[in-house]
């Protein structure tokens, strides 16, 4: 008898993780033109920002459908004794409403926990994984459930972006709309609070940008765990889990932020996640 | 009066261990004051206790004498004399106490310290009109208790039992004291207590750190922060004026005096001898207690406090730690497009004014008084400029932070920081102030006059380049000059140059200027805005 966890693709679980933990992963929809796309499933990352950054189109994206939400728990439901479904923040997208929907719809034989992460990438990744680890260990419904909840009020999730530009497309630039200015360039940090994305801090270079970033992470307490996503800069990535890893109690996770995300923060951008002890 | 093994003080040593716990305590002020909300929520505990041992320990200087009952006696004296507020004027019964205990004592060790600190509370139970638990006073007898049958006569040892017991005091104050326990606080002259033996002990063991700020005992009820219940509670309350004076006369009776006391007033404490007494007293009528002692003696060293404008400071204050302060910047600037680049990080609030055109006190003034919070902070972007803020922000009723920013090119750079609430006004403005070394400041002008200013030799119009604000390269052309600034400015760190061209230029003019020393510089990026300022070709952010 066992819980399982399923997720959406905004989470940006590496698929080692995903596998290893046997988390599932409804994918969200990213358009070019007038083709759907099913988030890292039928479009790779690589693909993806290949088009972003070439063009001709600029991506739009959706959440997962009720059907999709309906056919994932169906398909995961034989046998377990409840589901644990841990998602993006409802603030910054409507996936929470599709699992609702779809677990009324789905009508499995076992009781469906949803979990609002009000976080959004690795933020909800983390909180994902610490909830498959629950269930791995044998964790109850309810024990899975409070694990993932917990794990709601110890993540966090800053973000550099480098152009605004992308954000303000995608009309998610939330409470983060003071920092947008044309006279000078901004190389600005954001943070998802309150499941919003708000102002963290701006910098004018790109070196004082990383070097923000990498103090925000020991600003909000000891650091249990952390993912560093990266949209198309590796090395930067790697360079700063490589700084930040000796202040990690638990896992060092390098991520990247899938389609569905790299829609939002554009390429170069570099963020970092943390469940603080 | 000690064991051979153990430390033993003469009198300057005595007054020394009072001056490392004096420098503890000025390093907690802050914390002290804002703990303050017994027996008026006045935030003044630290900044008492820290003026009353601060006289205590530099009047007593140039009369201590090698014996500690001198010592002692001299200190005690200086307490009476400069104790400030109700925890300064109970705090001096702790040096009066001591120099009772000490009287027959050449030098001061462990068991002279045990009978000081009996002999201090038993004198600060005295002296109080109406002594309640759960402050000061518990805290005092207490830590006396607890030294009494301990079994070393070594003064690190006691001092180590003594400030043990003096926290663990502190830590149940609020169970003791109704009004801590609904403020969420522990008390804050019962800390200040603690704070100045943590000091004694830390001067005996031979340990430096001095400026340590401590932590206090978290009560049991809360986080450590102030109620906000608590805050609306008082803010409704009247609590009068806090009276202080001293009464010199013969044959003074302190028992009658408090007994008058208690009938017009709270919180009263009355210390010293026949002939020279301190009084303290919580009143809404000061006149009437002053006229009556003034029949009785001559009362000097008079200092009357509105406690309900101090009251209103404290919550305020108290307030912005909760719930952060809505703040406005005001900033000096002279140019437009430099006006709009603070603009666009969310600055609405100007005054005129640069090198040649100083604004007046007075204008800063007005434009602090004229801001929509009551928290503002300046940029001056001049450092003549900011000494003019400095003043203004004295003279305002409001709370100001001048943030020092020398140039304009600084001031955006703080302006970077920005944000309108959530933030204390410390706390914005220490941010603010951080982000000023990020940046060095390029400006460019023509010279007025010839001038041979150290390594540069200068003549009247040629251009000239400052680097923060120092003469550092002139030549016949702009470009030239440029360059040469930016070989000295630059170094392996730099990435970006932000070039604000002024009124002397305009687009396409200043757009040449860029491309033909972008070349020379290929690894820095350079971005060309419009400042709009007059009398400077350029403004330079190099970072």
């Amino acid at each position: 008898m066992a819980i399982k966890v399923v997720t959406d693709s905004v989470s940006d679980i590496p698929a080692n993780i995903v596998e290893e933990l046997d988390i599932t992963v409804v994918p969200a929809y990213v358009r070019f033109g007038n083709t759907d796309y099913k988030d890292g499933v039928e479009l790779t990352t690589d693909q993806f920002f290949d088009r972003l950054l070439n063009g001709p189109d600029y991506p739009a994206t959706s959440q997962p459908s009720v059907g999709d939400f309906s056919e994932a728990y169906a398909g995961v439901a034989d046998g377990v004794d409840g589901i644990v479904s841990v998602h993006v923040s409802s603030k910054l997208s409507g996936t929470i409403n599709s699992a609702q929907q779809g677990a009324g719809v789905a009508n499995v034989g076992c009781p469906i926990e949803i979990v609002d992460t009000l976080q959004a990438s690795m933020g909800a990744g983390l909180v994902t994984i610490t909830a498959a680890k629950a269930a791995r260990d044998g964790g109850s419904l309810e024990e899975v459930t409070a694990a993932a909840r917990d794990a709601v009020s110890r993540s966090q999730c800053v973000c550099l972006l480098d152009t605004l530009e992308y954000l303000i497309k995608g009309g998610r630039v939330g409470k983060a709309q003071g920092m947008i200015g044309s006279l000078l360039k901004i190389k600005p940090l954001i943070i998802v609070r309150d499941g919003e994305v708000d102002n963290f801090a701006k910098e004018r270079t790109r070196r004082k940008a990383v070097s923000r970033l990498s103090r925000a992470a020991g600003e909000f307490g000891s650091i249990e765990s952390l993912a560093v996503m990266y949209s198309t800069s590796t090395d930067e990535a790697e360079r700063l889990a490589d700084t930040l890893r000796p202040s990690v109690s638990g896992d060092t996770t390098i991520a990247r932020f899938g389609p569905a995300l790299g829609t939002y923060v554009g390429p170069n951008a570099l963020g970092i996640a943390i469940l603080t002890a | 009066m000690t064991t051979s093994q153990s430390v033993s003080y003469d009198g300057p040593q005595l007054l020394s261990m009072f001056d490392s716990a004096l420098r503890l305590i000025e390093a907690n002020v802050p914390e002290l004051n804002r703990l303050n909300v017994f027996p008026v929520p006045d935030g003044d505990t630290g900044t008492n206790m820290y003026l009353t041992v601060r006289d205590i320990v530099s009047k007593s200087g140039p009369q201590v004498s090698d014996s500690v009952a001198e010592t002692s006696s001299v200190m005690a004296r200086e307490a009476l004399m400069g104790g400030r507020g109700n925890s300064g004027v109970i705090l001096s019964h702790f040096f009066i106490g001591m120099a009772e205990a000490l009287e027959d004592c050449a030098d001061f060790g462990g068991s002279d310290l045990v009978r000081s600190l009996q002999s201090a509370s038993v004198h600060a139970y005295g002296g109080v009109g109406h002594p309640r638990e759960g402050t000061m006073l518990t805290v005092m007898r207490e830590t006396a208790d607890a030294v009494e049958n301990n079994d070393t006569d070594d003064l690190a040892g006691i001092l180590g039992v003594a400030t043990e017991a003096a926290l663990a005091s502190v830590a149940r104050t609020p169970t003791l004291l109704p009004v801590l326990y609904r403020a969420g606080l522990v008390d804050a002259g019962g800390y200040g207590v603690y704070v100045m033996l943590e000091g004694m002990r830390r001067h005996v063991l031979g340990d430096a750190q001095l400026d340590e700020l401590l932590v206090p005992p978290q009560p049991d009820m809360g986080d450590g922060s102030i109620s906000p219940d608590f805050l609306d509670e008082i803010e409704e309350e009247e609590f009068g004026f806090c009276t202080q004076f001293l009464l010199q006369g013969e044959a003074l009776d302190k028992d009658s005096l408090m007994e008058k006391l208690l009938e017009l007033g709270t919180s009263p404490v009355v210390i010293g001898s026949e002939e020279m007494l301190r009084i303290h007293v919580h009143t809404y009528e000061p006149d009437q207690i002053v006229q009556y002692a003034a029949a009785l003696g001559t009362v000097s060293h008079e200092n009357i406090q509105d406690m309900d404008e101090q009251r209103e400071r404290y919550s305020a204050d108290r307030r912005s730690e909760l719930e952060g302060d809505d703040t406005t910047v005001v900033a000096v600037v002279q140019g437009d497009g430099l006006e709009l680049i603070f603009r666009e990080h969310g600055i609405e609030d100007f005054v005129t004014g640069g090198d040649t055109m100083n604004p007046s006190v007075a204008d800063l003034i007005k434009a602090i008084e004229d801001a929509p919070t009551e928290a503002v902070v300046m940029l001056p972007n001049n450092p003549n400029v900011a000494l003019a803020a400095g003043q203004a922000a004295n003279l305002s009723s409001k709370r100001v932070r001048v943030v020092q920013s020398r140039t304009v090119v600084q001031g955006i750079a703080a302006a970077l920081e920005y944000a309108p609430e959530g933030l204390t006004l410390d706390a914005l403005a220490d941010s603010m102030e951080d982000r000023l070394g990020d940046v060095r400041t390029g400006e460019i002008a023509l010279a007025s006059r010839d001038a041979d200013l150290g390594d540069v030799a200068v003549e009247e119009n040629q251009v000239i380049a400052m680097l923060d604000r120092e003469l550092v390269f002139a030549s016949d052309s702009i470009e030239d000059t440029l360059t040469g600034l930016l070989q000295q400015a630059l170094d392996d760190e730099s990435e970006l140059v932000t070039m604000y061209w002024g009124d002397l230029l305009d687009e396409s003019g200043a757009q040449d200027m860029v491309s033909a020393i972008e070349d020379k510089f290929p690894e820095i990026e350079f971005e060309l805005v419009r400042g709009g300022q007059p009398h400077y070709h350029f403004f330079i952010s190099i970072e």
